[in-house]
Formats: C-alpha cells, structure tokens, sequence
C-alpha cells in the first residue's frame, strides 16, 4: 500500500511539465503523507501481533485503531531523542532513540501537518521543489527505518504509536 | 507577535549544519500553531534557483531538517520545526488563469 502511494505522490508532483498545478501538488503531498502513516501503521501492526501471512487480517483490524494525533504526539517525543519520565519511568538506563527513528518522527509530524494544509486550507501555496523534496524524504526515512535492525527501541516505538495516550496519561 | 531570540540564534546559517549539496541562500522563521492546536515553529528556507529536485535524493534535506531540530533543542526550544523548502521561482505570483470561452466584448 504504501509503495503505491509513494509512486502516485510523485507521478502527482511531476504531472505538469511546466508550471505545476495546485491540485496535483495537494493530492501529491497527501499521498505522500498515507504512504508514511500506512507505512507506520502496517509496521506497528507486524510488531504487536506478528509478521506471519496468516495474521494479516488481525493486523488489518488493529490498524483501524491507530489515530493521527496520537501518532504525532508519540513522534514528538520521540523526534527530540528524549522521553518525557512518566513514559520512559522503568526503561533500561541505556535507552536511546536510534537516529533513523528520530530521522522518521521528525518527518511525519512534518508531513502530517501539510497533509491537513493540503486537504483543508486553500490559502496554502504549495511548490514542486518542497513537495518532490517532501516525497523524497518518505521513500528515504522508511528505507533507512527498514535497515535499522529490530531492537527493544525499535519495537518500543512502534509500540507507542498506538499506546502513547495511555502511557502519557498514567 | 517576535519569534523568541533564542529561536533566531538557533537557526542562524553559521549555527546550522548545511550540506554542501543543499544550496541554501537564506532562512526565516515565524511562530506558528498546527492543525492539532500546538504552538511551533514555521522555517522557510530559501535554496538556489540552480537546485535540481528532479535530482535530489532527499538526504541533505533530512540532515538539514535534523540539524534544525537539535539547533533548538540545543537553545531550550521545544517547538517541532515545521520546514519548508522553495526556490526564488516559487515565490513568483502565479499567472492569472486564461478565461476560456471569453466572450468577445461588444
């Protein structure tokens, strides 16, 4: 899902060959913007129930529960490389936010923001050299978050992409 | 309202990292508030006109945008940076659209 929406963000950004439009850079950085959450998502999922084919339609399920803010509220913290106590209260002292991690956060809250730009304010210029950059960015931070080999700090982040209202709150 | 002093000093050319493949002319920045209602930071950089991002992998822009980030984090800001790349073209007026099937005027 998410490759797919990668590929059509950038056929969307260099649709027009000269002055690109205002819509195809709109629904550009939107696809943009899915292709990470979905991106994220799927990833959080494989983590929690399990990676096997036979478990694709508990995953499915569980997506349905992932909420944007509270995605971007676990990415803050995660982007500054450093948890707030009451999260990470009981971590082993070594913990550390991998810098593909940061790298990632820092990129969807980033997007997400121009995602609702994008959707909703029509007051909004957007330009081919941000949103091309921005569709390059995608496909670079999910690459390298791929490479990052499983850790308990790659797992715990995931992890807290679904659970961060609750572990905030206690 | 001024952006905080501190938040100026932080994204200063000569505090920031730049990647020497990322043309960067100029930077500005203005306080901000997203869609969720949380304060933050509005980070327009300005890059050469010569920049190809037909050609452009991505990288610099994630070390520039990295490099943003741990600048405020060094001076105490916790605002997400939110950034925003465009070229001297970019800021051109747009052309008015042709108006198609025009009729004549009498």
């Amino acid at each position: 899902m998410h490759d797919a929406l990668l590929e059509q963000a950038r056929r969307l950004a260099t649709l027009d060959t000269r002055r690109p439009k205002q819509v195809n850079l709109r629904r550009a950085v939107s696809a943009a913007y899915y292709s990470l959450f979905h991106f994220l998502v799927d990833q959080s999922c494989r983590a929690i129930i399990g990676a096997q084919h036979q478990q694709a339609a508990y995953r499915h399920v569980l997506g349905r529960a992932f909420a944007h803010g509270t995605m971007k509220k676990a990415c803050e913290s995660f982007e500054r490389g450093r948890l707030q106590a009451k999260v990470s209260k009981g971590l082993p002292a070594t913990f550390t936010v991998p810098a593909e991690v940061r790298s990632l956060a820092r990129a969807f809250i980033d997007l997400q923001q121009k995602r609702h730009l994008a959707d909703y304010d029509l007051t909004e210029r957007f330009t081919r050299s941000d949103v091309l950059r921005a569709t390059q960015e995608v496909e670079r931070v999910i690459t390298s978050f791929r490479r990052l080999a499983v850790s308990n700090e790659k797992r715990f982040f995931l992890a807290c992409l679904w659970a961060w209202s609750e572990l905030e709150r206690r | 309202m001024a952006v905080d002093e501190r938040v100026k000093d932080a994204l200063r050319l000569e505090n920031l990292s730049v990647p020497p493949e990322l043309p960067v002319i100029s930077i500005s920045v203005e306080d901000y508030v997203d869609w969720t209602g949380d304060d933050a930071l509005r980070v327009s950089v300005l890059l050469s006109e010569d920049f190809d991002e037909f050609k452009d992998t991505g990288e610099a822009a994630i070390k520039f945008n990295m490099s943003i980030l741990d600048s405020l984090i060094e001076h105490g800001i916790e605002l997400h940076p939110y950034v925003w790349f465009m070229k001297p073209s970019d800021l051109l007026p747009e052309p008015k659209p042709k108006r198609r099937n025009a009729r004549r005027a009498a």
